[in-house]
């Protein structure tokens, strides 16, 4: 029965679940819904209670309340708490936990034997998923032999070897170095999703999370401040907190003049004019705070222009103050009078203290009621 | 070895340096038994190693009276004799006073005791059996092995042999101690077997009996304090012991319904003195002192004090000292005694309890 | 290299010496031959062959039984919340203490005809039967062996992180599947355990000269101990039966490498998260506290129960008769110059022996940790071994035969007969089993730790004692106090080298034994274990209150 084709994933639902540290509540009331073979990327800052929730859905801590359900079964709620060995499961930990004392092979092939399989089968499988994992030659090898990127395809090998219906990953690529963690990233995304398993991973990198992800959850201080596509996260971005975590370029402070349509409002930012999309209860004379998107700034010469950035314009004025060459073009640091703007892209890199007017992209701005 | 282990290694030897180099000046500064320091100034120290319960009492009067300090190494009897094989090529200590002469005969043909007769000291008749022909040590008291203790709340009969014990009466109710682990019950079974046997026959005879003796029940404590608490808890209801620890039992417990502690000495008792013998490889100014120091436990002012240093223990021993009174609870000498002699019996101790150790026990 | 001159000192020297003695009695007075093979002749006969199969069954089954039960409290006092687990660790320190004499002297009143439980109406034949032989032996080894298991066990534990087992959790292990892969991620600990309390059950000769007095179950230091402690002192024999302990010792060692195989697992780093306790329900807390009260009970039970029961009852410690419960024995010891002196010095040279042992031990565990079983580690690892497997008394043989040599007086040393030379044999006596019990966590101990901190420009005493330092303090601690509570109750080495004058209180108290005074000897030994105790308690209270708050952090859970 063990030997058949990988099981669909499980649906895995969560629903308000709490964790108190004394003082502290590391989870506040978070609920969500995850469907069968769904790559869900948990986004969030150090603190954000993420890997709290993922120790807790693994069964390694547990909820003081609320419901986990992993496909047709509750495995905690308040009276129940199934052990992390019986919910059917894998994880990938950040620093890899692989046994010292064990082999790569004896490592992958862990699950498998905790299932008494017989040790042809065993064999056979962990063999195979070291193959898919690149690491076949490396399976009498011992961890600490390996490279960290080695090691992390290990965890990983290990993780899917049982074809678990529910993968967890914490943060498994956060002590790989940039070119690895690509790597890696993709071998994450594709094996994932041959098993077929849901996943669950956890990581403070938007860009992890966006390339990764069928849907985003982001936390904050214990609370899921949005869950959703990650086109809908970035777009239409629920609080400041998710577009800043998101991805900005920069937020700059205006006060709403006029809506344009239910979505759209234009925003005065001194004597500045924007569009910027605005929540339908934003009304005229608001104050509000424009969360640009990298992608909104252009930089535009001030000669080649009438404006100059006079009162009333769309085009902000300000100078460059660092420019970063990033292979198809250069990131550029700009100062105006209302803030600063960083990743502002062009293919022509702008010299240091260079004047220059900015235009504003007004989909890729969101404006926001200023907290008080 | 790496920089680190280096660095610490010299760390903790510069601070074992350290302790050891405060503590070493420490024992010449610092001494407890010296009574009185400035008469001490003179004259270098006796090392006493002793077994004996009144050895610290006596040490201390002593230093009192002449000024000499005497360091008491005091401890059990197996311990000092280790100690002093230990120290064969360099001897370290000045005096050895211990129960049971076997293993002084022992000490003193392997040449290491002294000679030495005491001018001023005024035997008994039995005290002079047991001074050695070289006077390699002396006999300074005595007690006897075995004393036979028994509950005479709880039986009435009474042996008068060590044949009686193979009877009937006494089947699985008596006791003994375990040589190896015993110092004075070597002596004793030696003493068995030198009244059944002789010197002529040797163990034979005694092995006879001990055989007998264990067929008909015999139990086998490790030592005196053992074989007394099997007695009061009843296990057993003869005891053998040493003279001094049955008579300190029957001084301490107040007779009651269920316990009356009595004492009988069967024929033959085995004097077992306490003996002194003097260093042969001390320096010669120190072996006057130890002389001193003998001279002063065989007059009968050092026996005075022995007698106060453990009354309910060791202080109970028969004098061997002309002019010298026991302590008043002491019974009457057995008048049916014999001494051992111990250049031959001491040589067969190791073969005799070995035998006891894989046959009786 | 002043490390090596040390260790050669205080115990290469010495314990060669006494084995030579075996070959050439003559060069220290033993005899007259300058080479023989007598001794060995003497010593290997059949008996010595069965004797020699019984200490090592009772060695290692001691040793496995005291490795299970020390992981099992270190586990349940580091990893569950099971109500009232600091008091384990106090049980520890009092076993640790209890002498063995008086764990013996316990289950002999209690069994023995007409003993305790006799006189409560139950029959103690079969038990009886059982205790006075060799599972009697084992039983009272293994009590004196699970404080060393333990803390050799627990000091590695503390420092393993909680992922490893998380990481079996999730992947489908058990319970039982997640303790063992942390038994055998502790294993250098584990084996460290499992070594020294073997070596310490075959060089035994108390326990099995009391409770096996005469079921005839002979052990190999019955020889040993004829020879050296009874009359005529044939310290030839010994040497030659020492050799064969000593091979033994090779064996176990050999054991040990194999099943590491050179690999040590170091966890311990900045990166470990905190583990979280287990929540015990209230059944399996019931169960456990039940089995721990039932650990107790026999472990430390009898042993009290021996203690209150010769100290307390004047005459010779029987129930049946008139015999009065006081406290006359502690009155008469407390006013007894035997008893307050004694105690001062001992527990003076206790602490100095406890402090030097555990700074050289730290080196020493160190070499024993370091990475690819380096041969001079190796050789370090039977030095400290071997000097287990040898009766105290052996080692203190030899200590007169290495330092009283007439040549030290030419140099005008004088060193026998010194509190110094007591101090070097106490710290010989000691180093082994302290260095057992910190080389578990030194070989945790991630070397990344020390570089960061010299690459942060420290050198590399400093960088040791700031970073390595407060990370194994903890362990250090216990490693004092395991130590000084060893050495205040020392008994063969304080025997044969206390310096004439200077009594220890082991002495005074076994003097006291020996005259048969139960009473007097056990309620100073009673009082000698309670004032440690108090030492303990009282150097676990500093560190909570005084150490600095990061220096306790290793090992704590959330």
């Amino acid at each position: 029965m063990n030997t058949t084709p990988a099981p669909a994933g499980h649906r895995l639902s969560v629903n308000a679940v709490e964790k108190r540290f004394g003082a502290l509540r590391a989870l506040d009331g978070v609920s969500f819904d995850v469907e069968p073979g769904t790559f869900l990327v948990l986004l969030g800052p150090s603190g954000s209670g993420k890997t709290t929730l993922l120790r807790g859905l693994a069964g390694i801590e547990r909820f003081d309340a609320g419901t986990v359900t992993i496909g047709p079964h509750v495995v905690s709620d308040a009276r129940r708490h199934v052990p992390a060995e019986k919910r059917g499961l894998a994880m990938v930990f950040q620093d890899y936990a692989l046994w010292p004392h064990l082999t790569v092979a004896e490592n992958v092939g862990y699950a498998l034997r905790r299932q008494k399989l017989d040790a042809r089968e065993v064999d056979r499988r962990t063999r195979e998923t070291l193959e898919r994992v690149n690491m076949a030659e490396k399976g009498a090898s011992y961890p600490q032999e390996l490279s960290g990127g080695q090691q992390q395809r290990v965890a990983l090998a290990r993780a899917i070897v049982a074809r678990p219906a529910l993968l967890l990953f914490d943060e498994p690529l956060s002590n790989l170095d940039a070119h690895l963690r690509e790597h890696l990233r993709v071998e994450i995304a594709t094996l994932t999703r041959e098993t077929g398993a849901t996943a669950v991973y956890i990581t403070h990198d938007q860009s992890e999370a966006f390339a990764l992800a069928d849907v985003v959850g982001v936390l904050n201080a214990g609370k899921l401040e949005q869950f959703g596509t990650p086109e809908s996260i970035y777009s239409t971005p629920a609080s400041p907190f998710v577009a800043r975590f998101t991805g900005l370029s920069g937020t700059l402070p205006g006060i709403l003049d006029r809506r344009v349509d239910d979505s759209t409002a234009l925003i005065r930012i001194g004597d500045h004019r924007i569009a910027a999309s605005a929540a339908a209860a934003l009304n005229p004379g608001a104050e509000v705070e424009v969360a640009i998107r990298p992608a909104a700034p252009r930089l535009v010469d001030p000669s080649a222009h009438h404006d100059r950035g006079q009162s009333g314009d769309t085009l902000l004025a300000g100078w460059v103050t660092d420019t970063a060459y990033r292979g198809r073009g250069y990131e550029h640091v700009v100062r105006t009078d209302h803030g600063e703007l960083t990743g502002v892209f062009d293919t022509r890199g702008w010299g240091r203290g260079a004047a220059c007017l900015i235009a504003i992209a007004p989909e890729a701005c969101i404006a926001f009621p200023r907290a008080a | 070895m790496p920089k680190l282990t280096r660095v610490a290694a010299v760390a903790a030897a510069v601070i074992a340096a350290g302790a050891l180099a405060a503590c070493s000046s420490s024992p010449a500064s610092t001494t407890s038994h010296s009574g009185s320091t400035s008469k001490a100034s003179a004259s270098q120290p006796l090392n006493l190693y002793a077994a004996v319960g009144y050895d610290a009492t006596v040490a201390k009067a002593f230093t009192a009276k002449t000024g000499i300090k005497v360091n008491v190494d005091d401890d059990s009897t197996g311990p000092l004799l280790t100690k002093i094989t230990a120290e064969k090529n360099n001897p370290q200590w000045s005096l050895f006073w211990a129960d049971g002469d076997t293993a002084f005969s022992s000490l003193d043909q392997q040449g290491l005791l002294a000679s030495y007769q005491s001018s001023t000291v005024s035997y008994t008749s039995a005290g002079a059996a047991l001074v050695p022909a070289d006077h390699g040590y002396s006999p300074v008291a005595t007690t006897a092995m075995a004393a036979l203790i028994y509950n005479a709340a709880k039986v009435k009969a009474v042996p008068a042999t060590y044949q009686d014990l193979l009877t009937a009466p006494y089947k699985g109710k008596v006791g003994m101690n375990d040589p190896a682990q015993s110092g004075p019950t070597f002596p004793f079974i030696a003493g068995v077997m030198n009244q059944l046997g002789g010197e002529q026959n040797g163990v034979k005879a005694g092995e006879d009996f001990f055989t007998k003796l264990k067929s008909n029940g015999l139990h086998v404590f490790p030592t005196n304090g053992d074989t007394l608490h099997a007695l009061e808890t009843g296990q057993i209801d003869y005891g053998m012991i040493q003279s001094s620890a049955a008579i300190g039992e029957t001084i301490k417990v107040k007779p009651t319904a269920n316990f009356d502690p009595k004492i009988v000495y069967l024929p033959k008792s085995t004097l077992l003195p306490s003996v002194i013998a003097i260093d042969k490889g001390a320096p010669a100014a120190v072996q006057k002192e130890a002389q001193q120091f003998v001279d002063y436990v065989l007059s009968p002012e050092g026996q005075a004090v022995m007698l106060t240093g453990d009354p309910s223990g060791d202080s109970l021993f028969w004098p061997i000292i002309n002019g010298v009174t026991p302590l008043s609870q002491l019974p009457a000498f057995p008048s049916d005694f014999q001494t051992l002699d111990p250049k031959f019996w001491g040589p067969l101790e190791g073969q005799v309890n070995s035998w006891f150790d894989s046959n009786i026990k | 290299m002043a490390f090596w001159v040390l260790i050669i000192a205080i115990l290469v020297v010495p314990i060669l010496l006494f084995l030579i003695v075996a070959f050439s009695p003559a060069l220290l007075s033993q005899g007259t031959q300058w080479f023989t093979l007598d001794a060995f002749k003497q010593a290997l006969n059949s008996q010595l062959l069965v004797a020699f199969i019984d200490s090592t069954v009772v060695g290692i089954v001691t040793a496995a039984l005291s490795a299970a039960i020390g992981f099992w409290l270190a586990w349940t006092v580091q990893r569950t919340d099971l109500p009232g687990r600091r008091a384990l660790t106090g049980i520890v320190f009092a076993l640790l203490l209890a002498p063995s004499y008086l764990i013996a002297l316990g289950w002999e009143r209690l069994l023995e005809p007409n003993g305790v439980l006799q006189v409560l109406g139950i029959d103690a034949t079969w038990p009886r039967e059982v205790m006075y032989g060799p599972v009697g032996i084992v039983i009272v080894l293994t009590v004196k062996g699970i404080p060393f298991a333990y803390l050799a066990i627990s000091n590695t534990l503390r420092g393993l992180g909680r992922e490893f087992e998380d990481a079996v959790r999730v992947h489908g292990g058990g319970r039982l599947a997640s303790a063992r892969m942390v038994f055998t991620l502790l294993a250098p600990g584990v084996w460290a355990a499992l070594a020294i309390v073997f070596a310490e059950s075959v060089s035994d000769f108390g326990v099995a000269s009391t409770l096996a007095n005469d079921s005839h179950f002979l052990v190999a230091t019955y020889s040993l101990y004829m020879a050296v402690d009874s009359f005529p002192v044939q310290f030839p024999v010994a040497a030659a039966i020492s050799w064969i302990l000593l091979l033994l010792i090779v064996l176990a060692l050999f054991a040990q490498s194999r099943a590491l195989r050179g690999r040590s697992f170091r966890v311990l780093s900045g990166r470990s998260r905190p583990p979280a306790r287990e929540h015990l329900g209230p059944v399996r807390a019931t169960l456990m506290g039940l089995a721990f009260v039932v650990l107790a009970l026999l472990t430390l039970g009898v042993p009290t129960f021996g203690a209150v029961s010769a100290s307390l009852i004047d005459g010779l410690g029987s129930l049946a008769g008139s015999h009065q419960w006081d406290l006359s024995n502690y009155r008469r010891v407390l006013g007894s110059p035997d008893l307050g002196g004694p105690l001062v010095y001992s527990a003076w040279l206790a602490a100095v022996t406890a402090t030097i042992a555990t700074a050289l031990a730290t080196v020493c565990a160190r070499m024993l940790a370091a990475r690819g079983n380096t041969s001079a580690g190796r050789l370090l690892d039977f030095i400290l071994l071997g000097a287990v497997a040898l009766p105290g008394i052996v080692f203190a043989a030899g200590y007169i035969f290495a330092y009283n040599l007439p040549f030290w007086a030419a140099l005008r040393i004088h060193l026998y007969g010194t509190t110094a030379l007591l101090l070097f044999a106490y710290l010989a006596t000691g180093l082994p089993s302290t260095t057992r019990v910190l080389v578990g966590t030194l070989s945790q101990v991630q070397n990344s730790m020390l570089e960061a901190s010299r690459v942060h420009g420290r050198g590399a005493a400093k960088a040791w004692l700031t970073i390595v330092l407060p990370v194994i303090a903890r362990p250090l601690l216990t490693a004092w106090l395991l130590t000084f509570a060893a050495i205040l109750l020392e008994l063969p080495v304080s025997q044969l080298l206390a310096p004439p004058g200077k009594q220890p209180i082991s002495v005074g108290i076994e003097t006291a034994l020996g005259k048969y005074d139960f009473g007097g000897g056990t309620a100073m030994e009673v009082l000698a274990i309670l004032f440690a105790l108090a030492i303990v308690g009282a150097a676990f209270a500093a560190f909570r209150l005084l150490a600095p708050a990061g220096w306790r952090v290793i090992g704590r859970t959330r």
